[in-house]
């Protein structure tokens, strides 16, 4: 059973009702004793209030009545699948007269037995349709005029507009005569109806116009096509035609374009936007990729196995080559031909192949290549193997099987499984060989992100850096964040992998893709990708690289920090740089890593080439990173200081400013002295790769080089904190530790160096020093309050709150309203339906006791005669 | 014993059955104590532990019911009763029990120890619990037994420091401490003018350091802890309401106390410490032994001389000297000059930085210090933000703040309308007179570098110069530990947003790319 909500009605009923109530006072009186009075607690005197009045009795009564009409006959009807409609005519009319009744049906039973065409058609009145349309003859045929008939009817859209909804007295009136006094509403009915009737009788005109003309070119029509039939046009007539017909000049001007080959009007091409340009290339990567696989299986390209043609300038001498081999293939199973193979294979790059094929197999890439391997396998065998291998790259990769299929129906193509056999066979050939082996050295053109890290590197084992370079761009191309949802994911992973790879490249003893070469030549390879991929995905690139970060400095942590870490630690600390801003206030990635910098400098100790080394890299990569910035970092400078320190041969050195992590009584103190007197010197590049080396002979080249290269940072230093306003005491150690230098061991191109820095470090303590002064700030007014005044309209309580809000807690208002309504309905539905049922129970007990007496008292009257009639016996 | 008649086989019967069988009639089984003790005499540990356990619980049963009742005089056997007889017999065999775990406090594995130390100590407190000779008046602590557990541990020879630290738990109720002390002050004793070995200072020291006497005695303790009472509070009270004459509460005699704890010390201040142990009684003398000591000048000498020495050990002394001159009216003049002297770079590395800094804040706490001097020390700690690891400045900044609150005359040196340009820092960093440093006419322009320190958390903190200052002190507590490892997590937690920014110029390489300063200096291989 539904509950019938009428709360909303019945307000509005209730409301109306009152309304009516008020008004029509005069006219019936209700029983005081049935009016219920709403108790007013304050009145306000002029306000008219609504709900002051009910009537319960009668509202209870209209209710129940109501309920009586719907949620009775639901009641009724719900265990029945069926509701009989009584559609007899005036059935539901009680007020109807009986008489009248019974005349109307049978008139309306004679109408429909005259109307119908033959007496046993049963289904006569039923007319077939379709779109809302009756199926007959002359709908069929009168489309248009049906058609227009029904919009007949309706007036036009602008009209309706104007005259119905647009406030037409004001709008249009007001704006054509405004001279004129508003015309009264009944005029302007008038009009209206007037124009409206025009307008109908206008298009009416216009549509039989049209349709007769219709008629009449249809007859025409007909006409000429009796006439035309017996005639021809000859090629005279049709030049006559066009050149007389109306529409020769546009036929002209098209046939001009098309042979127009000045360039006036060829068409270009579109320009591409970015990801058509990436997809192009990638299809370009995979129609290569395609063609490579083609030839590393020693297939011939499909323009090459084709027949050649007249125009075929080409010797030929390919195809006889094939022939030999075609025929003796033919005359059996050859095996002379595979072990010829075989062996050629042998003397080959037979490892290179089969790392060839496994890497092959990784990637996906490709069927391995079983034509080489069993070359000398049946017939049967390489087909089966054909298959299989493309049910497994189905699998495998979506990509790559749909060139492996456009490969499989070309090939069915040429339909001739004789000329793949060839094909396939002719790669004895030596030249095919030497295709084929050049193009399983050829990178492939398609690459899949491998699923871990093993698989990457193996696609790039073997591989020299630029063909690594190659690989990579491939690879991002291929997996371009543009060319689809997941791939965003997918170089995530290649970004993860690049780190990792990073990682091993510039390891100690470093896993290189060739061992001939060292892993540090691979980074350079490998940082633009880096690059390209953080741009792809930034924030992912980001957390992924944090993560780096994060496990280097807990290895350095583990360490406590007391020595450097190895070139695989700061080759992170490096790109990192690369790949975001360093300069930044903060930022997620670069801050981390500056702070990783500082805590290397403050705390790993120096006593090793190799730390020396490692700290002048750490050193000059903050320098790098703070000389944007112009930011200040302690640690830097103590790290230089302490490295010119370890330069200054004194013993006795200890008054000279030291900060920690360098010590004045380790052994280290004196690492840097010159040993002897050096007159030459040129600057070299510190490798990167010494980061790694543990080789201990330092020697005078070295030292120079690095106070060399310290003493220029220094003087970077300078210029960059020039504005830091405590430069000279910031400056003031290593001015002294500079004043105590043995210049005289130095090269001149030191020496001179020197005097500079320290001309530079006196030009700076020149200038002038301001004292602070705060800023000084603006007085902070007091908050000044806004007075709340309130606009007192009607008396009414004003609330408070943007126009959304008060809009809001109007509905809600109004939902709370509602649903207490729709409850109170329920809850009277709900007992109604009590009532109905326990009416119900009771007639039927009551049926039943009815039935029970009348029983009984036909048993007691059946014993009676059975008792009067023992007792007669 | 008259029923002797348990069969031999008993000692290969376990162990938990020879408990029950104990516990169903403790004088008809009780050669099974003689059993159980042979077992002791095993090889294999896991014996000995079972055996250890089996005594423990034996004697606890023995203890609770007080089979052991001792005869009044010395009556000759012949005399006595058979349960007198017995009891005497039992008390034997604990007596011997706990002999024989103290000799296995030398066994050679640890758990064997550990076990037989925890055997004895809860011993002692069932004994103390259920006195075998009770004597009115008098607190029934089995002194005896400690005293004789005491020497056990603090021995020349082994070091029984892990035995020793199990004993921390028991050392802070009040009975065992104090009685434990005894025994330590009379163990001291007995080795005055004898030959000092490390190891049992290292054992004498684990017992010092944890000996904390209540300052005035255990009266002002609010919740005292007693060994024999473990849960006292409460019984303490329903005793002295209840029954007065049962065994009193104990109360720490602090006269007594504090004289041993004097004693002591005067005796070990005697001994050529180690220099870990010279830290440690650095540390340790001002928190627990000064504020007990009659006479704490005594060991102005001491502190001096450590104070006088130099690097870490004058840094610890410090305290002493600090608590001696605040407290105790030492005159020493050079205080400050020498703290202001330890300023130098090398303390950020010291271990003792958190330490030293909170002394520091103590030390620059009255609001009596001469302005000149606040303001130099002020100055000096700015200078060092200048050489400072970046952990440390934080700290640094927080303390000048501090000080810059504390000393209202100091806020020129942020604020100095008034003052020309000069043409260098007024302030003289290797003046070691602070009067003359001419620090109160600088400005802090160290702390306006730090503004532009490349962490945004210093420069923030830096940042404190432009603004007013705050009203409250920070506490310094929350920085002076501060580590690199935490600026690192904590600019770690940044959140990496979908738009974070990158470069924007694409590298070529490890040293080729855009405004590249690196290649000039390094290449690849």
């Amino acid at each position: 059973m539904i509950p019938v909500i009428m709360a909303k009605k019945k307000a509005s009923q209730f409301k109306s009702k009152a309304a009516q109530s008020a008004g029509k006072k005069n006219e019936k009186k209700h029983n005081p004793f049935e009016v219920h009075i709403n108790r007013v607690k304050h009145d306000v005197i002029g306000r008219k209030n609504k709900n002051d009045i009910g009537l319960p009795g009668i509202s209870r009564a209209k209710a129940v009545k109501k309920r009586e009409r719907t949620l009775l006959q639901e009641y009724k009807h719900s265990y029945k699948s069926n509701v009989f409609v009584d559609r007899r005519i005036g059935e539901h009319n009680p007020r109807m007269d009986p008489e009248k009744k019974i005349a109307l049906r049978i008139a309306a039973e004679k109408k429909r037995q005259f109307s119908k065409k033959s007496l046993f058609n049963l289904n006569d009145d039923e007319e077939l349709t379709h779109g809302g349309l009756v199926l007959n003859d002359t709908n069929i045929n009168d489309r248009i005029q049906n058609s227009d008939d029904e919009d007949d009817n309706m007036l036009d859209a602008k009209f309706v507009k104007e005259q119905h909804f647009g406030g037409g007295l004001f709008t249009k009136h007001g704006a054509s005569e405004d001279t004129d006094k508003p015309k009264s509403k009944k005029e302007w009915i008038d009009d209206m109806i007037a124009e409206s009737k025009k307008k109908k009788a206008e298009s009416r005109k216009e549509k039989d116009d049209q349709y007769e003309a219709v008629a009449k070119l249809d007859s025409e029509l007909q006409t000429f096509m009796k006439l035309m039939a017996n005639q021809t046009l000859t090629d005279d007539d049709k030049d006559k035609a066009k050149k007389s017909g109306e529409f020769r000049d546009y036929d002209s001007l098209v046939r001009e374009l098309e042979f127009d080959r000045s360039g006036k009007a060829r068409a270009v091409e579109k320009l591409k936007t970015p990801e058509q340009l990436i997809k192009e290339e990638r299809d370009r990567l995979l129609s290569l990729e395609a063609e490579r696989v083609r030839r590393m299986k020693g297939e011939k390209v499909k323009e090459n196995t084709k027949s050649y043609s007249a125009d075929d300038l080409d010797d030929g001498f390919m195809i006889e080559g094939d022939d030999n081999y075609h025929v003796s293939y033919k005359d059996g199973k050859i095996l002379t031909t595979a072990s010829q193979e075989e062996m050629d294979q042998g003397e080959g790059d037979e490892e290179e192949g089969e790392e060839e094929e496994e890497d092959e197999d990784i990637e996906n890439m490709g069927e391995k290549d079983d034509d080489e391997g069993e070359g000398g396998n049946d017939d049967d065998d390489k087909n089966d193997d054909d298959d299989d291998d493309d049910g497994d790259d189905d699998d495998e990769s979506d990509k790559y099987s749909d060139i492996l299929e456009d490969s499989a129906s070309e090939e069915e193509d040429n339909d001739i499984q004789t000329v793949k056999n060839k094909t396939s066979k002719s790669m004895n050939d030596p030249q095919k060989k030497e295709i084929m082996e050049a193009a399983k050295n050829e990178i492939p053109y398609t690459f899949e992100v491998p699923q871990d890290y093993d698989a990457f590197w193996c696609l790039l084992e073997n591989r020299s850096p630029s063909e690594v370079n190659i690989i990579l761009d491939r690879m991002i191309t291929c997996n371009h964040t543009t060319l689809g949802a997941t791939n965003k994911d997918k170089c995530d992973d290649i970004f993860a992998y690049l780190l990792q790879t990073l990682h091993m490249l510039t390891d100690v003893d470093s896993d290189s893709p060739i061992t001939s070469i060292s892993g540090m030549e691979y980074v350079d390879a490998i940082i633009p990708h880096l690059y390209t991929l953080t741009h792809l995905s930034q924030a992912n690139s980001a957390k992924s690289f944090l993560q780096v970060l994060d496990e280097k400095y807990a290895d350095c942590s583990n360490m406590k920090f007391k020595r450097y870490p190895l070139a695989n630690t700061f080759v992170f600390l490096k790109v990192g740089g690369m790949l975001f801003p360093p300069s930044d206030f903060i930022h997620p990635v670069m801050t981390p890593v500056l702070t990783f910098l500082t805590h290397l400098l403050g705390q790993a100790r120096v006593t090793t080439k190799r730390e020396v080394t490692a700290a002048l890299f750490t050193a000059h990569l903050l320098l790098e990173y703070l000389s944007a910035s112009k930011r200040f970092v302690p640690e830097l400078m103590n790290l230089f200081n302490g490295l010119l320190y370890m330069a200054i041969p004194d013993q006795n050195k200890a008054h000279l400013p030291l900060s920690p992590p360098f010590k004045r009584s380790s052994p280290a103190a004196m690492l840097l002295v010159l040993e002897s007197e050096v007159a030459e010197y040129t600057e070299s590049k510190l490798p990167f790769r010494s980061l790694n080396s543990d080789e201990d002979d330092l020697d005078d080249e070295f030292k120079i080089n690095i106070i060399y290269k310290v003493i220029r940072s220094i003087k970077h230093l300078c210029c960059c904190w020039s504005e830091v306003p405590s430069v000279h005491s910031i400056l003031t150690p290593t001015y002294q530790l500079l004043k105590h230098f043995h210049l005289e061991l130095y090269p001149t191109c030191v020496r001179e160096s020197v005097q500079k820095l320290l001309a530079s470090i006196e030009h700076l303590q020149t200038q002038g020093l301001v004292p602070l002064v705060k800023e000084e700030k603006k007085p902070v007014t007091i908050a000044m309050m806004e007075p709340a005044i309130e606009k007192i309209i009607d008396g009414k309580l004003k609330r408070h709150g943007t126009k959304e809000y008060l809009e809001k807690q109007k509905l809600l208002h109004k939902l709370k309203r509602e649903r207490k309504g729709a409850r109170r309905e329920i809850q009277q539905d709900n007992v109604f339906m009590a009532r109905q049922k326990l009416a119900e129970t009771l007639q039927r007990d009551a049926e039943r006791a009815k039935k029970m007496r009348q029983i009984m008292s036909e048993l007691q009257l059946q014993e009676g005669e059975v008792k009067k009639m023992k007792k007669k016996k | 014993m008259s029923d002797n008649n348990k069969p031999p086989a008993a000692s290969r019967r376990t162990m938990k059955l020879l408990l029950k069988q104990y516990k169903d009639n403790r004088v008809k089984n009780a050669n099974i104590i003689v059993d159980v003790m042979q077992r002791l005499e095993s090889n294999e540990s896991g014996s000995i532990t079972s055996a250890i356990t089996g005594l423990h619980q034996i004697f606890t049963m023995v203890l609770i019911h007080e089979d052991i009742q001792l005869p009044r005089d010395n009556l000759p056997e012949s005399v006595q009763s058979a349960s007198e007889k017995f009891s005497t017999w039992l008390f034997a065999r604990y007596t011997e029990t706990h002999n024989r775990m103290l000799e296995l406090l030398g066994h050679k594995e640890q758990g064997v120890q550990e076990l037989a130390l925890c055997c004895i100590v809860k011993l002692l407190q069932s004994e103390g619990q259920h006195p075998i000779k009770t004597t009115p008046g008098i607190y029934p602590f089995p002194i005896e037994r400690l005293e004789a557990l005491v020497s056990a541990l603090v021995v020349d020879s082994v070091d029984n420091q892990h035995l020793i630290t199990l004993l921390f738990e028991y050392l802070e109720c009040q009975d065992f401490m104090y009685y434990s002390l005894m025994a330590v002050n009379r163990i001291v004793k007995a080795h005055k003018g004898k030959d000092i070995t490390e190891v049992y200072m290292n054992n004498l020291f684990l017992f010092l350091e944890q000996f904390s006497l209540p300052e005035g005695g255990s009266s002002k303790l609010l919740i005292q802890k007693l060994l024999l009472y473990p849960d006292s509070d409460e019984k303490v009270q329903e005793e002295e309401s209840t029954c007065e004459k049962k065994t009193s509460p104990f109360t720490l005699p602090y006269e007594q106390t504090s004289q041993c704890l004097g004693d002591i010390w005067e005796e070990v201040m005697k001994y050529s410490l180690t220099p870990d142990l010279h830290r440690r009684s650095l540390i340790l003398l001002p928190d627990k032994v000064m504020p007990h000591l009659k006479q704490p000048v005594q060991l102005t000498g001491f502190f001096m001389e450590s104070y006088n020495r130099g690097g870490g050990l004058s840094l610890l002394a410090l305290q002493g000297v600090f608590v001696l001159i605040s407290k105790h009216n030492l005159d020493y003049p050079d205080f400050y000059t020498k703290v202001y002297a330890m300023l130098e770079p090398t303390i950020f590395h010291a271990r003792y930085r958190p330490r030293f800094f909170m002394l520091l804040d103590r030390f620059l706490a009255s609001s009596y210090l001469p302005e000149y001097m606040v303001a130099s020390f002020t100055k000096r700690l700015s200078r060092l933000c200048l050489v400072a690891p970046t952990p440390c400045l934080i700290l640094l900044i927080k303390f000048i703040a501090n000080l810059l609150i504390r000393f209202p005359g100091l806020r020129k040196m942020i604020h100095n309308p008034h003052a020309t340009s000069v043409e260098r820092d007024p302030f003289d960093a290797d003046e070691s007179d602070m009067s003359k440093t001419h620090a109160s006419e600088s400005s802090l322009w160290e702390v306006a570098s730090l503004q532009q320190h490349t962490l945004p958390y210093v420069a923030k903190a830096a940042s404190f110069i432009n603004r007013n200052l705050p009203i409250m002190e920070y506490n310094i507590g929350e920085y002076v530990e501060s580590t690199y490892e935490e600026i690192f997590e904590r600019n770690c937690k940044l959140t990496v947003k979908e738009n974070v920014p990158t470069t924007f110029h694409k590298p070529k390489g490890l040293f080729e790319y855009h405004c590249d300063q690196m290649s000039q200096d390094w290449s690849m291989v």
